[in-house]
């Protein structure tokens, strides 16, 4: 049911208020000084001006953007714009930058936005709702509200690299609009009958009085701001109505009415949702002021005792504000009430209804926007399953000792020839860091999208030289060289399914957990469609060719961003192939990845050394020689940078074990070619050495059945025959066929042999693993 | 060691024996939990080390332990293991996550069980919930928020090593190795494989993350060190209770390994295999024989022990089959003889069973060709012989083709020491041609 409701909820209608007041002909716009937000299910209707403070969708819908509207134009194409002034959340204000305020920042204050470059040209659809920004100078404690949601508070500006005090122009300028809303009579007044108005006056007389009582108060109540929460939650209630709203009563009722569509929203789905946190702020936001005029009003009795129950609990959630104890508490409670309570929605008394209808525009005929409200989007989070503790933190447990430090030389030098350690530069891949940083930078001072193919053997440091640049291109950012950027990163094998990728994107992006399906669409809108205040996004896609699928969506989709005109989107992508696009992808996909490659060439055994080297830096650990003799035999096998550094770290530990008694040496050859050997010496000879006498003899019987048929293979029982004739040379005794078929499955799960399902039994056919000749050599030497 | 000496002291013995039963069969049947290594004080030494630096300086590795079956490669490990609990800065400083291939045999499994045995938060008591993708999530961001210096380092140990290669992408083998080549939580994994080719089976992208430390664990010993083996492995420790009859068995022990026929049994199983573990089968068989009457293992015991140990399985199987049964088989022989072991059916076997019944002209096999029939599927059950081909609607049951799963000498050999087996019969199977 909840979901119905939202549904229904989702037809909104914008349109203007007011005839347009200023027209351009040559732009063929038309300016507007309002407009009217229309719900068509709950049939309320905000209005929302020129000067208001309103919240604007953002990428993640918990988190919508704040802004005060400047300029309302209807543009050629009959789009609806709006110009907003931007504040600043501190959760938009980079991490690094937040220690400059050297105070603890209350969710509800924003800063006034000096960023240059924040798009402040918006589609009118993305406006939410209207909240207030109050404007308080830097001594000025924030009063503490309850409504957490519709009050901002501002006290400083931000101009994206340091936080300043709001001029007093800008000051007064912000106080101005405040008053603005609440001085000039709201001008709906003027489409509402007066007789209309009248009887709603006598409807919410109470109302009105204990507004203009509080209003009076109100100052002293925000200096105060009174913590006493236990009781007169009645008065209290009221005066929040009064310190949230400030309007005369017709304005009043018309606000009473968009409270509704606040609520109901919530009312509807969030029982059936249950996300404790987006709950609780929604909770908070409006439904205290609705509450609390039912209160006062003292016309619906049934309504009234579920508000008092509900206010009950809410009052009991802000006390303890833990959600667990809240939603055992009042779960119950909650849906029932909240059932009811839509029902009364859908029976309202007349003078709702009717004026819903009056303030109606023949405007607002206009085609419903497409465009879903952001609340919509908290009920994707749908519960999961229920018994998952749903806040769980990803952590392993802390050591208890502290971890040593290196003792000796050659620990040091371990732990720098560590693949994790990361070193002060990449050495050797100058070239290409410069390529990659490059095409990144333009890409984001242009603020345009692009893709770049970066190709390689494992071990080239494709991915290290990403980070690399990335490292280096946040540090720009920071000393704002370049434009502030977001930076994601997924990893084709760190996915359990392509598709997963849109998900891990969309979690790192705005923190949402969605199904794949719907992250791929909620992608597809971010990216495709204008959005206010985005950074350009960075993201790598590491190992791209596990992200193939048969349809290759997830790959055309990564690469069709790009393209569009408004996604600011900067791929990476980093595959081993050099030629994986003209292999695996359509051409569709590969056309949209573009021409824009790079191949990172194995390294030389030159680089090989430098990069050992570079590591070590001072620390005097290897021969020179034993370096080189090092990259040399990696460079000739692989040019893998980490088999290179895993062999030095396995030297020095060889090293470090023959001198134990000795005084502690450098690394020499000797250590080094141990250790090589060790990594890369065939284990089959060892192994055919160390069998028994029977397996022995069996291999034997194999070479003289594959050299008596002319085949290389042959059946267990022809072997069996060879063996016992060797077995009599030899004078032995020779083995019953039990222990042959033994002998042969253990050689087959050593893959000395490849032997077929042991089903057939003596007809089970066998071919050797290795060649004849290393069989004859491991057994002709003993 | 006269009898009634060992009569006289049956009381005192009682108690003392049920010991020595325990007390070795424990050691025989869990080997690898108590048992000593042989032969691989090297690859312990670097084991040792490299989970030292691992809990010590939180530094990760990772390392494949490879040897065939039966060589001590969960033994080594868990020796080191055991060695390594008793320092304290690692007992409380390691987290083991053991994992194996035959019964995680996926990763949304191994993800699971990993996860369980780490008791990160998501765990609700014994239970991991969530999908795939998110418990892979959580667990790669439990494990990326960790650092050297501060995260509790984790071990973990894959058993059947070879099969986790089989899993889709090897998604679980390249984060793993990814983890130990990276700066977050300092792991170490451990994997145990019988499979000498391992490395060539491991994905290019997953093989250069895997370290390349290869411990080889090979039965290296010769025949003294395994009497050695053998001698330690029977003998009581010092601290068994009773001195006097510890010192008799051990005496005994001594006498047995250097006894000519103890030697001949030992060398033969050790030339059959080095596997330790058939060893410790041996063993078991001849200490399962001590009772109070027989206090001491004697040369005999071992010899019986080891006749039952090399017993051919199907040899066994077909000591109990009826006359008729033996019959078809030797007429299955000669068909392989003659054919060079070419499929048969039952129509021909049945052919050259009646030759041989004409010939001795015996009323006593002449059985309805339904009985012989029957016989044959009597075989055919016991796996003595294994149809080639499916049996279809279309082919008669008669003319599916056949093969015989016994070899020439198996036949000879059982029927040597068949029970009370008619002459013509072994005549008959020592040759199809004896008519002449």
């Amino acid at each position: 049911m909840g979901i119905m409701n939202t549904q229904q909820q989702n037809k909104i209608i914008y349109s203007w208020y007011g005839k347009p007041t200023n027209s351009d002909r040559k732009l063929r716009t038309l300016q507007y000084k309002g407009i009217i937000i229309k719900s068509e299910r709950s049939r309320t209707e905000k209005c929302i001006q020129l000067g208001d403070f309103v919240l604007i969708e953002g990428e993640n819908a918990d988190q919508p953007f704040v802004a005060q509207l400047l300029d309302f134009y209807e543009d050629g194409a009959q789009q609806k714009h709006a110009v907003v002034q931007w504040f600043s959340h501190i959760t938009e204000i980079p991490q690094n930058k937040r220690k400059l305020l050297k105070r603890e920042v209350s969710p509800q204050e924003v800063f006034f936005d000096q960023v240059s470059g924040y798009d402040n040209d918006i589609a009118v659809e993305t406006i939410i709702e209207s909240v207030l920004v109050i404007p308080l100078h830097p001594k000025e404690e924030l009063p503490i509200t309850l409504n957490k949601e519709k009050i901002f508070y501002v006290k400083q500006s931000w101009d994206g690299k340091c936080f300043k005090a709001l001029s007093t122009d800008t000051f007064s300028k912000l106080k101005d609009a405040n008053k603005k809303g609440d001085g000039i009579p709201n001008s709906l007044n003027s489409f509402v009958p007066l007789d209309i108005i009248s009887s709603m006056k006598k409807e919410t007389k109470k109302v009105a009085r204990s507004v203009m009582k509080t209003k009076n108060v109100e100052v002293e109540i925000e200096s105060k701001h009174s913590a006493s929460k236990s009781s007169l939650s009645k008065e209290r209630y009221s005066q929040r109505v009064a310190n949230g709203t400030k309007t005369p009563t017709a304005r009043k009722k018309l606000q009473l009415n968009s409270m509704y569509m606040a609520i109901f929203c919530p009312f509807g789905f969030e029982c059936s949702v249950f996300r404790a946190s987006s709950f609780l702020g929604s909770l908070s936001s409006g439904n205290t002021v609705f509450l609390a005029t039912l209160f006062n009003r003292s016309a619906y009795s049934l309504l009234k005792t579920h508000a008092i129950s509900v206010s009950y609990s809410l009052l009991n959630m802000i006390d303890s504000s833990q959600e667990e104890d809240f939603l055992s508490s009042s779960d119950g409670l909650y849906s029932s009430s909240s059932e009811e309570e839509d029902n009364d929605v859908f029976c309202t008394p007349e003078k709702k209804t009717k004026a819903g209808r009056i303030f109606s525009t023949p405007k607002s005929s206009r085609k419903p926007s497409v465009h879903t409200p952001a609340k919509t989007l908290k009920k994707t989070p749908l519960p999961g399953t229920p018994k998952t503790p749903r806040n769980a933190t990803p952590e392993i447990p802390r050591r208890s000792h502290a971890a040593q430090k290196p003792a000796s030389m050659l620990e040091e030098a371990r732990l720098r020839l560590h693949v994790s350690a990361i070193p002060k530069s990449l050495p050797c891949r100058e070239e290409e860091f410069q390529d990659i940083y490059n095409f990144v930078e333009s890409k984001l001072i242009d603020g345009t999208g692009g893709c770049m193919y970066i190709s390689g053997v494992p071990g080239t440091g494709k991915t290290a030289t990403v980070h690399e640049v990335i490292r280096c291109l946040q540090q720009a950012a920071e000393n704002d060289d370049v434009p502030a950027f977001e930076f994601i990163e997924i990893n084709g094998m760190k996915l359990t399914d392509p598709h997963q990728a849109y998900v891990q994107i969309l979690e790192l992006l705005t923190g949402q957990k969605v199904t794949a399906t719907h992250a791929a669409t909620l992608l597809a809108k971010l990216f495709c469609t204008p959005g206010p205040k985005r950074k350009t996004t960075v993201l790598i896609v590491d190992e791209l060719d596990l992200l193939w699928t048969r349809k290759q969506n997830v790959m055309y989709n990564l690469f069709d961003w790009p393209t569009q005109k408004h996604s600011k989107l900067i791929i990476l992508a980093i595959a081993n192939t050099m030629d994986l696009p003209e292999r695996i992808m359509m051409n569709r996909v590969a056309s949209r990845l573009g021409l824009t490659r790079m191949s990172f060439q194995p390294y030389t055994y030159k680089q090989l050394q430098q990069i050992i080297s570079s590591r070590l830096n001072s620390v005097k650990a290897f021969e020179e020689d034993a370096i080189q003799l090092v990259s040399r035999k990696v460079a000739a096998l692989s040019g893998d940078a980490r088999r290179c550094l895993d062999i030095c770290r396995r030297a020095t530990e060889i090293c470090e074990f023959a001198s134990q008694k000795s005084t502690p040496e450098i690394v020499r050859m000797a250590h080094v070619t141990e250790a090589i050997d060790e990594m890369f010496s065939s284990p089959y000879i060892n192994a055919i050495r160390n069998a028994s006498l029977h397996e022995q003899i069996f291999l034997k019987a194999i070479l003289a059945e594959f050299r008596r048929a002319g085949v290389e293979e042959a059946t267990v029982q022809q072997v069996y025959h060879q063996h016992i004739s060797l077995c009599r040379m030899e004078g032995m005794q020779s083995p019953t066929v039990s222990e042959i078929m033994a002998i042969c499955s253990r050689l087959g799960a050593c893959r000395l042999l490849l032997v077929e399902s042991s089903n057939k039994y003596l007809h089970m056919r066998v071919r050797l693993n290795i060649s004849q000749d290393d069989v004859m050599y491991a057994l002709k030497d003993e | 060691m006269s009898k009634r000496k060992s009569k006289e002291s049956i009381s005192t013995n009682g108690e003392c024996i049920s010991q020595v039963q325990k007390l070795l069969r424990e050691r025989l049947c869990h080997h690898y939990a108590t048992g000593k290594l042989f032969g691989t004080e090297h690859q312990y030494r670097h084991l040792l080390e490299l989970l030292k630096r691992t809990t010590v300086h939180g530094e990760s590795n990772s390392a494949l332990i490879i040897g065939p079956r039966g060589s001590g490669k969960t033994a080594l490990l868990n020796h080191v293991l055991k060695d390594l609990m008793e320092i304290k800065q690692v007992r409380e400083n390691l987290l083991e996550v053991r994992l194996n291939g035959l019964l995680q045999t996926n990763d949304k499994v191994a993800l699971k069980e990993i996860t369980r045995q780490l008791r990160l938060e998501n765990v609700v008591g014994d239970k991991v919930f969530g999908s795939f993708a998110e418990n892979l999530a959580f667990l790669l961001e439990a494990l990326r928020k960790g650092n050297r210096t501060s995260s509790c380092p984790v071990l973990f140990i894959l058993d059947e090593f070879d099969l986790f290669v089989h899993h889709k992408n090897q998604t679980l083998l390249y984060n793993l190795f990814d983890i130990s080549q990276s700066a977050q939580t300092p792991v170490t994994v451990i994997g145990l494989t019988c499979r000498q080719d391992i490395l060539e089976l491991l994905e290019k992208r997953v093989k250069s993350r895997f370290s390349h430390r290869q411990i080889y664990v090979i039965n290296s010993f010769d025949f003294k060190q395994y009497v050695r083996i053998f001698k330690e492995q029977l003998s009581l420790p010092a601290e068994f209770p009773d001195e006097t009859f510890a010192q008799k068995w051990n005496n005994n022990v001594q006498l047995l390994s250097v006894d000519k026929t103890v030697q001949d049994v030992l060398q033969n199983l050790f030339h059959y295999t080095k596997d330790l573990r058939s060893l410790h089968l041996l063993l078991m068989l001849a200490v399962s024989n001590v009772t109070v009457h027989h206090p001491l293992i004697t040369a005999s015991d071992l010899q019986e022990a080891s006749k039952q140990y090399r017993m051919d399985s199907k040899a066994n199987i077909v000591h109990g089959l009826s006359v008729l049964e033996i019959c078809l088989i030797i007429a299955m022989k000669h068909l392989n003889d003659v054919y060079e072991g070419e499929p048969f059916n039952f129509q021909m076997v049945y052919n050259e069973f009646q030759k041989f019944i004409q010939r001795k002209a015996h009323c006593m096999y002449n059985f309805e060709k339904p009985v012989v029939m029957k016989a044959f599927e009597h075989l055919l059950q016991l796996e003595l012989v294994k149809p080639i081909e499916r049996p279809s609607v279309r082919t008669q049951r008669e003319y599916l083709l056949m093969k015989l799963l016994l070899d020439n000498n198996q036949i000879m050999d059982a029927l040597q020491v068949y029970p009370n087996c008619p002459t013509d019969v072994k005549q008959w199977a020592t040759s199809s041609l004896s008519w002449l």
